[in-house]
């Protein structure tokens, strides 16, 4: 048994100066022969405490129990809700340590665990519980104090209830096996809610709303062979998540936009649920005045199909249109994959050694953005185009090609452009699955009677090639988008990403 | 052991501490309010909203493009769905959208500028629930100038997302758009009344303003609200309204001290680039180079959609986006008066080739349900003896005949073959012949022609302080309040003011003897088209048109719908903004 209490403070202090002027006439170098642009400064003061305890008790080197509780205080929070209490307990069982156990020499170690605490969460800009005005405007010569927030003296924190159950095996001696079950529930979240505009915000920090997410990992590694010439191990590992909103304020749904893509909060369902009209493809229409045929983009005009409650969990289709204003905004998929995880394997045969490794995810729907400048059938004169023979079954409609009329999947290129073929719809939502070889190395140990007769502690030579293979239906450069959000992007957008470089390396490791 | 812990923990949590921190670059409403002018900094912080870049959600202030800027948006919002701006092309720049009336509720151009409006509704209400009335002559003049701001802030909103205050008249099932007067207005159900209701209340907000105006000498410059700015909104408001009577009364409440500028004109050229400075500005929104959106994104300010100075170098050289031209409509609605000073103030083409040759263009339908309509444009073409002009388009001569239409000429096609629906090069017989000038290609071609009414001030080519309201416009309500009382002579007397300052006279007179001659139905009608010259790219037209029952006719060059847009039309009413409609559930447009 052992046991700790703490007390943990903790205080921040920053000031900042800066200025900046424009239109330097040549060769000066000073700020004062320039056009001002900005003088900024500020002094900013943060703190925050807390009074914590843990105790562990463990009997016979088998039962291990651990208990705890922290109180934490943080500035960032308004007057009424600044304190949080986190308490955690868990415990383990290391299983092979058992009598019984004995008589199973096949399994070398076996462990089982399982934890449920709760945790806190105030990672999110200073002083947003007040109502502050900003004063860096000016108007007519004077200081113009402008409204940014309004306040909420209540904010608190975001917290997480954690349950988690998981075994740690190794049998034959050589594999570990690791297998792990979470619940997490995450509540009184920090979010930046949406207020209606008309009330002159259009948002304010607020604790709102509960995310559940559940999942398996499950990671395998071990050896297939091991002998003294000749040696294969392999890893996979392997992980499921859901995860679904709980509840929202008013059970009203929230559609998040950046950069003018959406995604829709909405209980019941996946937290990175795409929002935009659907895409209905292409359609050969006939003008009886001009007696000419275009091939025109479509949307989907949709009801929502509501539950007993009133919760829309799905759409019925009406009918289609021709402007993207007049399509119905729907929920189109989500960025969140079913299952992702890697593997890696080696061969070894004397001093040969070839190692690989990867990884995958599937399920998840990217935003190709990009493709809305590069795809947008005419809209961009200005820009360069997609190569629509990409091995994607895309097809361009043509007034020549009868055949196109049925297969479009793109329509008739118009120069400019302007009837919204390129804006945010499932038109630009793709299949994300990926499988990528990250690295693929092979390295010759050069015998050490060698080495040694030069004097050298061990050699190594080796190619290593990153990013050699990725096998996606996606048309952008990489796949690998992403779950991180940040103030432009939604997680699971894709624009304008860098491509992954393939890099080969030629190597020797010499040792002395 | 279990004691000692519990003690300890105890003990530590009574360690308690300050945590009340405060940012130093922003202040509380607590701080502003024990603050006595503190309704000074409030104030023209309302202010500094129609021109000052803000951050919408995600998007950084100046994300992608320092394109949010108030009075950028509700520049294009309105006159680009107006007959007299032609847009060059497409472009990311969502502008294009509610140009074609295709608007979008989730582009940026929509949500901020609703999300704005209300911004000001919001800092108004917060201003006049703090100020005290008769506390003195400096806060009584805010406390006007907060209703005034109040009023515009829901006259910009109604008059955008609902339909014309006379549509709703006649068929008294138009929506409103949600109003906000008093801070008890926020926690109530989001609502949407009737278009009547919301102007009832705008008049009420500027009868309200008008009483806290009055002092003298009080914050007298013109990039303040004013008691003539409050009466000049005011009769806008009702000439929208059709309480003709009133309208007129408060415009001759005005005329009656006018300044003299108003009738003996002033340097139309120089306006834009000091118009606090002159008399003929009534309010004004104060724009400065200092100010960010113009270090930041000089090329986003709405002068840059306009005009670009690269090439021209009137005033500092700096290029703006130059995408938005005079549609060839009001060109030539210019042109019948040569001598017009307006026209040659504000009208540029760049790089005219200036040895006397012409540009015929005319409207050429490129496709039917995409429609929008570029320009067949053939250049470097001389005029016959008889002023016809022979060209070759497509392999085919045509001629365009000047032709006397009302005493005004114009240039016709008289050609079967120029005018079809499958083959034909124009969708109309009537052509425009022009000096012979630039053209921007893009998805179609667009003769240029700049405009630089928003440029110039401070010598910087794409800052103005635009005038919100100005002498200019009230002669014109007045001229329009006389027309629709049957006071043709007057009308047409306060039209005659405006032509004389722009030097216009003799024949160029409007009178009761020859505006029919002149192809006008009614004196209505010459006042209409006076204000589309008058106030041309200021906001103005799109609402003048559809207020008085008359269609929108588009068919002209410009990456638009070719054809006419009813008054009735639904789209007339931009969408309301997603964001709203998914936090408050209030009825969407059109729908």
């Amino acid at each position: 048994m052992n046991a700790i209490v703490g007390w943990e403070y903790g205080e921040g202090y920053s000031r900042g100066l800066g200025a900046a002027g424009n239109n330097f006439p040549a060769g000066q170098r000073s700020l004062s022969n320039t056009i001002m642009s900005k003088i900024t400064g500020s002094d900013y003061h943060s703190r925050s405490w807390a009074v914590l305890g843990q105790a562990q008790y463990s009997y016979l080197g088998k039962y291990i129990a651990t208990a705890s509780i922290r109180y934490d205080e943080s500035y960032k929070f308004g007057p009424y809700n600044r304190g949080g209490w986190f308490p955690g307990v868990s415990a383990a069982w290391i299983i092979s340590k058992e009598n019984f156990m004995q008589s199973l020499p096949a399994i070398s170690f076996l462990k089982l665990r399982a934890g449920y605490g709760k945790t806190g969460n105030d990672n999110i800009p200073a002083f947003q519980y007040q109502d502050t005005f900003s004063l860096s405007a000016q108007y007519n010569g004077n200081s113009a104090a402008v409204l940014q927030r309004q306040a909420n003296f209540y904010l608190g924190w975001e917290e997480a209830y954690m349950a988690s159950l998981g075994i740690d095996a190794t049998i034959a001696n050589n594999w570990n096996i690791t297998v792990d079950l979470y619940n997490t529930i995450n509540s009184r979240i920090l979010l930046e809610a949406p207020q209606p505009p008309s009330s002159g915000f259009f948002a304010r920090f607020e604790n709102v709303g509960k995310v559940q997410n559940m999942g398996v990992e499950l990671a395998v590694d071990g050896a297939i062979f091991n002998t003294k010439d000749f040696g294969w191990t392999v890893g996979l590992n392997l992980g499921f998540n859901k995860n679904r909103v709980k509840e929202l304020p008013n059970h009203d749904d929230m559609v998040m936009t950046k950069s003018e893509v959406s995604q829709i909060l909405r209980e019941g369902q996946d937290v990175y649920s795409w929002y935009m009209p659907k895409w209905a493809g292409v359609e050969t229409y006939y003008d009886e005045d001009e007696e000419e045929y275009y091939g025109l983009p479509c949307w989907e005009t949709a009801e929502e199909i509501k539950d007993a409650n009133g919760k829309v969990i799905g759409y019925n289709k009406t009918g289609t249109v021709n402007k993207y204003n007049q399509a119905t905004f729907q929920v189109v998929g989500s960025a969140s994959p079913l299952f992702s995880g890697g593997l890696n394997t080696a061969l070894r045969w004397k001093g040969f050694t070839l190692s690989m490794n990867g990884s995958y995810m599937v399920g998840n729907k990217i935003y190709n953005k990009t493709r809305e400048t590069m795809d947008g059938d005419g809209a961009y004169t200005n820009l360069n185009q997609m190569s629509l023979n990409n091995g994607l079954g895309w097809v361009r409609w043509d007034k020549n090609k009868k055949s196109t009329w049925k297969t479009a999947t793109h329509p008739e290129p118009v120069a400019g452009r302007s009837d919204g073929t390129n804006k945010a719809s499932s038109r630009y939502l793709e299949d994300g699955s990926f499988f990528r070889l990250r690295n693929v190395t092979l390295s010759y140990d050069i015998p050490t009677q060698l080495t040694q007769k030069i004097k050298m502690g061990g050699a190594r030579v080796y190619v290593s090639a990153d990013n050699v293979l990725t096998l996606s239906r996606f048309s952008g450069m990489d796949p690998e988008v992403g779950m991180d959000a940040d103030t432009y992007h939604h997680a699971g957008l894709y624009s304008s990403n860098y491509p992954v470089p393939m890099s080969v390396v030629l190597g020797i490791d010499v040792k002395f | 052991m279990k004691k000692i812990f519990t003690i300890g923990f105890a003990a530590l949590l009574m360690v308690s501490c300050n945590m009340d921190f405060y940012p130093s670059d922003a202040m509380t409403s607590s701080q502003l309010a024990d603050n006595p002018s503190s309704a000074i900094y409030t104030t023209d912080g309302i202010y500094s909203l129609f021109k000052d870049y803000l951050a919408y959600k995600g998007e950084s202030a100046d994300y992608p493009n320092g394109r949010n800027q108030y009075l950028r948006h509700y520049y294009q919002l309105t006159e680009l769905r107006s007959d007299n701006v032609s847009v060059s092309g497409t472009t990311s720049d969502p502008f294009v959208h509610p140009y074609d009336y295709q608007d979008v509720p989730t582009e940026e151009n929509i949500y901020y500028t609703w999300w704005l409006a209300y911004k000001v509704i919001y800092g108004a209400n917060s201003n006049i629930d703090a100020i005290t009335p008769g506390a003195s002559a400096e806060s009584d003049h805010l406390l006007g100038e907060n209703y005034f701001l109040r009023a515009l802030g829901h006259f910009h909103l109604v008059t955008l997302f609902s339909m014309p205050y006379v549509y709703w008249k006649d068929h008294q099932d138009a929506l409103g758009i949600p109003i906000h007067r008093g801070m008890d207005s926020y926690s109530g159900e989001v609502k949407r009344p009737s278009v009547g209701q919301v102007y009832d209340e705008i008049v009420l907000d500027l009868i309200e303003a008008q009483k806290y105006l009055g002092a003298e000498g009080v914050r007298t410059d013109r990039g303040y609200a004013s008691l003539d700015a409050a009466k000049a909104l005011l009769a806008r408001v009702y000439l929208y309204m059709e309480k003709n009577q009133e309208c007129l009364d408060i415009c001759n409440d005005l005329m009656g001290h006018a300044p003299s500028a108003v009738t003996a004109g002033y340097d139309y050229a120089a306006f834009p680039t000091k118009t606090f400075d002159f008399d003929e500005t009534i309010w004004c929104v104060r724009a400065s180079q200092i100010d960010k959106f113009f270090t930041t994104h000089p090329k986003s300010a709405i002068g840059s959609m306009y005009y670009d100075d690269a090439n021209i170098k009137r005033f500092d050289g700096d290029g703006g986006w130059g995408e938005h031209y005079w549609s060839e409509e009001l060109i030539e609605l210019f042109q019948r008066y040569p001598e017009d000073k307006r026209f040659a103030a504000y009208f540029v083409q760049p790089s005219p080739t200036g040895d006397g040759k012409v540009m015929v263009t005319f409207p050429v339908k490129t496709k039917s349900s995409n429609t929008y309509c570029s320009s067949g444009i053939v250049h470097g073409l001389t005029p016959a003896a008889d002023g016809s002009v022979e060209f070759t388009y497509n392999g085919k001569t045509y001629k365009a005949e000047p032709t006397d239409v009302n005493g005004y000429t114009q240039y016709i096609v008289n050609d079967a073959g120029f005018v079809s629906n499958k083959d034909g090069a124009s969708v109309q017989k009537k052509v425009y012949v022009r000096p012979d000038g630039s053209v921007r290609a893009n998805g179609g071609n667009y003769p240029i022609y700049f405009n630089c009414k928003f440029n110039g001030q401070e010598g910087r080519t794409n800052l103005t302080s635009p005038a919100i309201l100005r002498w200019g416009e009230v002669v014109l309500n007045r001229a329009e309040a006389k027309a629709k009382l049957g006071d043709a002579k007057g009308a047409l007397d306060d039209v005659n003011i405006i032509r004389h300052r722009a030097g216009l006279t003799g024949d160029a007179d409007f009178t009761e003897a020859n505006y029919q001659a002149r192809g006008y139905k009614d004196v209505l009608d010459v006042v209409l088209d006076e204000r589309r010259m008058e106030l041309c790219f200021e906001g103005h037209r799109y609402f003048d048109v559809f207020r008085n029952r008359k269609d929108m006719d588009r068919r002209y060059v410009g990456f638009h719908e070719f054809g006419t847009i009813k008054w009735t039309d639904p789209r007339i009413a931009l969408l309301i903004p997603l964001d709203e409609i998914n936090s408050s559930h209030i009825p969407q447009n059109r729908q």
